[in-house]
């Protein structure tokens, strides 16, 4: 009886410490930059356009804000609908060909350089149209995250026990009322985190926006078909350069973008309460 | 049923969205284009309002990463006097791929370290030709890391740094570089050589300077964005990316030889080393070198609407001149000669007048780059005369 | 009756619909990997997959130290990140109290917003130095006589790239271990303790419960390493070697895509060259899913 119980202390001590030592570098990148970057951010921050490498103004990161909140959105409206269905697809039917299929590629898809992807949607959106644009950036983002969203979505149903699947469908209720409603609710938590990561995703990746958005200094947002900032594609520039004044809104713009994700996330996760079975 | 039925409803929507989002490039372009392309009247006050219209926009441009810098303080500092009515909108992702983007017709301008390649350049001509011209100079740096070595002491020759690099050298305290340094006490440790691994224009013109200096270096390795380096495959090699990863390279590996931009090794403080150049002098770059490299330089460079292939950057390294600096190198701006957009034009005109005029005074000069001599600058600012 | 059959239908027709949407965005990339790559494999056919070589003077590439630098990163990585993910994953759903969580799973779920380029520049500064000196360099000092640590470390090389992509995926493994572990049947835990069993006891039956969570998280994990772009370009070392050792510099496909690509379309085969590398990656990830999927079919059959 004794050694079980030390066992257990040992063992969950060594989780413990394992836990720890894998949040280390997550919490130290994290205190980093607020540390290095909150100083830099105020309103203006926020708003200005970037500024020269030096004199002039200290300037912001505007148009790369701006830019980054409508990537965002529409990679995660578009994204998330397609990576939602699929997951669903492939939860419920995974006896299918077609789910057997689309599972497979789409775990492939996930090690797929984004760079790829973003000049896919070169290929198709922006060397047609003769000019860069803000949607492009946003397909190419959205074909970034299905597959995290539909893989997450996809565990996060499969999860659901299977008793309590049985016993939403013998209510006698469409199909679709099931999956959506009575399931979803038992599932939300995980699907909350699959569309979570997904977003975030969205929000940090720099390769696949290179050859899509192009990036722009003095514009807010012109609409989709013209180019657009964001804050990753910020970051990536200013950090390689030497300059002291671009490391700085380097470091203020990492400490924005990780403000709008923990406040995002920090919120949908007390709005969506866990549930207990 | 209900949850059918809004389900239905949010897909439709979603895939009208979608689709509206894909068409809306050409209707908004459809409206929005007179409205970039409107003019204003200027008050009739000022001389030369009176014949021309003055307009405003975005001109767009893409390509080096090595000029971005410069070109945003230019672009702030134009956004600026112009109270915003010209916006350039630079972003740097890479010489190849802003000429590339720039022949698909995509952007403005491209910015570039090499001009077009002579088989680009000819495509060009039959298309309504192109204009190119140098905007700013730039120097390279040899840097190191030994501990008890000084900036600006260690003294070396190309064909040193090429042996180096070649592999042929591979120990501090060699014979070769111990003549060379009589009074520096260099230690008995391995050459780690540092170099960039991502395609750059800056391993460009470096090779270009080795190439020149060493013949075995040309026949054995070459001179490109990239190159495969022979030290490497003896394992002293270190590739890193960006001119960050050299410097980081350099600062962590005790022992170590690299190059980078002038730019990064002030900035960050790296040891630089001093150059032998023809004249037979050790020099570093400063303003006296580089103009003397630029004086040496300025006849035998081509027209803006010529193909400069031939001379970059092969002719322009390691050019004559008892004080000059020997890689020294330009970036460049290359153009279309016709654009649909009269808009286009003035604004492209307006603005690279500017640079190659007050835009080269130093005030307006980043640090760590060098201006155009009026001489060099001129080539630019006649190719401009051809835009129409 | 028959408007819920209807109804039926037209939702499974609307899932079938997504997912055939993904499939042909992913066959579109397919095929636009095939077809740009198609010309290297037709100049060097099967040696640019055996060649150790990147001349861009002249236009001669191949692609094996990239591919063995890819497949030991990630196997460095997936070594490191399994335990600590579901270390990470237990500990978040088990021992910390429930109030912490929300906040906990945030952080983490945060790591992945982070622009890869953060990371990268993290590694290169602060991780590179810290692993050089505090292990690197004492096991080749001490067990350099083992092949796998003969080289003398730099900072930059294969080891701290692994080891980078390791920090990187942990957040995206363990969230999904921690969702599966948190649905799973509350009651299967509460019988397990009414028997008495230990906390650890009841850890061990729920993770054997979702093993399939585990597998698919931990290979969500892998792929995104394999995929790993700009942030292991700034760590590897970016040398066109075959690895002899842990501590050899060297490249992985993903690193050379990000450092090659910008001045790709300067040369006539680069494009073709990069887009080839991709094209084995997809295969690559093709061959690991197939033996995965294989794997988990017997460990399911079996319990």
């Amino acid at each position: 009886m004794n050694k079980r119980k030390l066992k257990d202390k040992i063992m969950l001590g060594v989780i413990s410490l394992l836990a720890i030592i894998s949040a280390i570098p997550i919490l130290m990148i994290i205190i980093n930059i607020y540390a290095e970057g909150l100083k830099y951010v105020n309103l203006s921050f926020l708003i200005n356009f970037p500024p020269p490498p030096i004199g002039g103004k200290v300037g912001g990161i505007g148009p790369a804000l701006v830019g980054s909140l409508i990537l965002m959105s529409l990679a995660l409206v578009i994204g998330g609908c397609i990576g939602f269905f699929t997951g669903l697809y492939l939860s419920e039917f995974s006896h299918t060909r077609l789910a057997q299929y689309a599972q497979l590629f789409l775990q492939i898809m996930v090690e797929f350089p984004t760079i790829i992807i973003g000049l896919f949607a070169y290929s198709i959106l922006v060397a047609p149209l003769k000019r860069f644009n803000a949607f492009a950036g946003a397909f190419a983002l959205s074909i970034v995250i299905i597959p995290y969203i539909a893989l997450n979505v996809r565990e996060a149903y499969k999860s659901i026990p299977h008793s309590l699947k049985e016993a939403a469908f013998s209510l006698g209720i469409s199909h679709s009322k099931v999956y959506l409603k009575v399931l979803l609710s038992t599932a939300r938590r995980g699907v909350l985190t699959a569309l979570l990561i997904g977003m975030a995703k969205a929000a940090g990746e720099t390769a696949p926006l290179l050859f899509t958005i192009l990036g722009a200094t003095f514009l807010y947002f012109e609409g989709l078909d013209q180019p657009i900032n964001a804050i990753p594609l910020l970051i990536y520039n200013f950090a390689s350069s030497p300059y002291e004044r671009w490391h700085q809104v380097a470091w203020g713009a990492s400490a924005v973008l990780l403000s709008i994700i923990l406040a995002i996330f920090i919120i949908s996760r007390l709005v969506i309460k866990e549930v207990r079975m | 049923m209900r949850a059918n039925r809004i389900l239905i409803l949010v897909i439709v929507s979603i895939i009208v969205v979608v689709i509206g989002l894909i068409l809306s490039p050409r209707l908004v372009t459809h409206v929005t284009t007179p409205i970039t392309a409107m003019t204003t009247q200027a008050p009739p006050t000022t001389e030369e309002a009176k014949t021309e219209a003055i307009y405003y926009g975005t001109i767009n441009g893409a390509g080096a990463t090595y000029l971005n810098p410069q070109m945003q303080a230019w672009a702030s500092k134009f956004y600026e006097l112009t109270k915003g009515r010209v916006k350039v909108n630079y972003q740097s992702i890479g010489s190849g791929a802003g000429q590339a983007n720039f022949r698909e017709g995509l952007i403005d301008f491209a910015g570039s370290d090499p001009p077009l390649k002579k088989d680009i350049y000819n495509e060009f001509q039959t298309k309504g030709g192109i204009i190119q011209f140098p905007v700013i100079v730039g120097t390279i740096v040899v840097v190191h890391n030994i501990p008890n070595v000084d900036s600006g002491k260690l003294k070396l020759t190309g064909e040193v740094i090429a042996r180096i690099y070649l592999g042929e050298i591979t120990y501090w305290d060699d014979q070769r570089i111990k003549e060379l340094n009589p009074d520096l006490d260099l230690p008995h440790e391995k050459i780690i050589a540092i170099h960039r691994s991502d395609g750059s224009g800056t391993t460009r013109v470096f090779t270009a300077y080795l190439s020149k200096v060493s013949k075995d270096w040309k026949e054995k390795v070459g001179s490109d964005f990239t190159v495969q380096w022979p030290v490497d495959q003896l394992g002293n090699g270190v590739g890193g990316k960006g001119n960050e990863g050299v410097a980081a390279a350099v600062m962590q590996n005790q022992y170590s030889i690299g190059y980078v931009e002038t730019a990064y090794a002030h900035e960050v403080g790296l040891k630089t080393a001093l150059i032998k150049n023809r004249g037979g002098q050790y020099v570093l770059p400063t303003e006296k070198s580089v103009k003397s490299a630029l004086t040496a330089l300025t006849s035998i460079l081509p027209k803006a609407d010529e193909d400069w292939s031939d001379i970059f950057p092969d002719e322009i390294v390691d050019p004559a001149g008892p004080d000059s600096y020997p890689i020294t190198s330009f970036s460049f701006v290359i153009l279309r000669q016709k654009y649909d957009d009269p808009v286009k034009i003035s604004l492209l005109k307006e603005f690279f007048e500017w640079v190659l005029t007050e835009g080269q005074k130093k005030e307006n000069i980043v640090p760590g780059y060098e201006p155009l001599p009026p001489e060099v600058a001129r080539i630019g600012l006649e190719g401009l005369k051809l835009l129409r | 009756m028959r408007w819920s059959v209807k109804g039926m239908k037209v939702f499974y027709a609307v899932l079938i619909f997504f997912t055939f949407t993904s499939l042909i965005i992913i066959a579109g990339i397919a095929v636009s990997l095939i077809t740009v790559s198609s010309p290297i494999f037709m100049k060097y056919g099967l040696d640019f997959v055996l060649k150790s070589v990147w001349n861009p003077v002249t236009e001669d590439y191949g692609i094996l130290p990239a591919l063995l630098g890819t497949l030991m990163t990630s196997t460095i990585a997936i070594l490191i990140a399994t335990p600590l993910a579901i270390s990470l994953a237990v500990f978040s759903s088990e021992i910390i109290p429930q109030r912490f969580r929300s906040f906990m799973n945030s952080i983490s779920d945060l790591m992945a917003s982070l622009p890869s380029v953060i990371y990268g520049l993290w590694g290169l500064y602060v991780l590179a130095p810290i692993l050089h000196n505090y292990i690197m360099l004492p096991l080749h000092n001490y067990l350099g006589f083992i092949p796998l640590f003969s080289t003398k470390p730099t900072p930059t090389n294969l080891f701290t790239a692994g080891v980078l992509l390791a920090i990187m995926i942990v957040p995206f493994a363990s969230s999904i271990v921690r969702e599966a572990y948190a649905a799973a049947p509350y009651n299967l835990k509460e019988a397990a303790y009414s028997i008495g069993m230990t906390k650890w006891e009841v850890t061990k039956i729920t993770l054997g419960y979702i093993k399939s969570a585990i597998f698919a998280g931990l290979f969500l994990a892998l792929g995104r390493a394999m995929g790993e772009t700009v942030a292991v370009a700034m760590v590897v070392g970016n040398v066109p070697n075959i690895p002899k050792s842990l501590f050899d510099v060297g490249y992985t496909i993903s690193s050379l895509i990000a450092n090659q690509f910008p001045n790709a379309q300067a040369y006539e085969y680069m494009v073709p060259a990069l887009y080839g590398g991709a094209t084995l990656l997809f295969l690559v990830g093709l061959i690991m899913n197939l033996v995965g999927l294989y794997f988990v079919r017997k460990v399911m059959i079996k319990s």
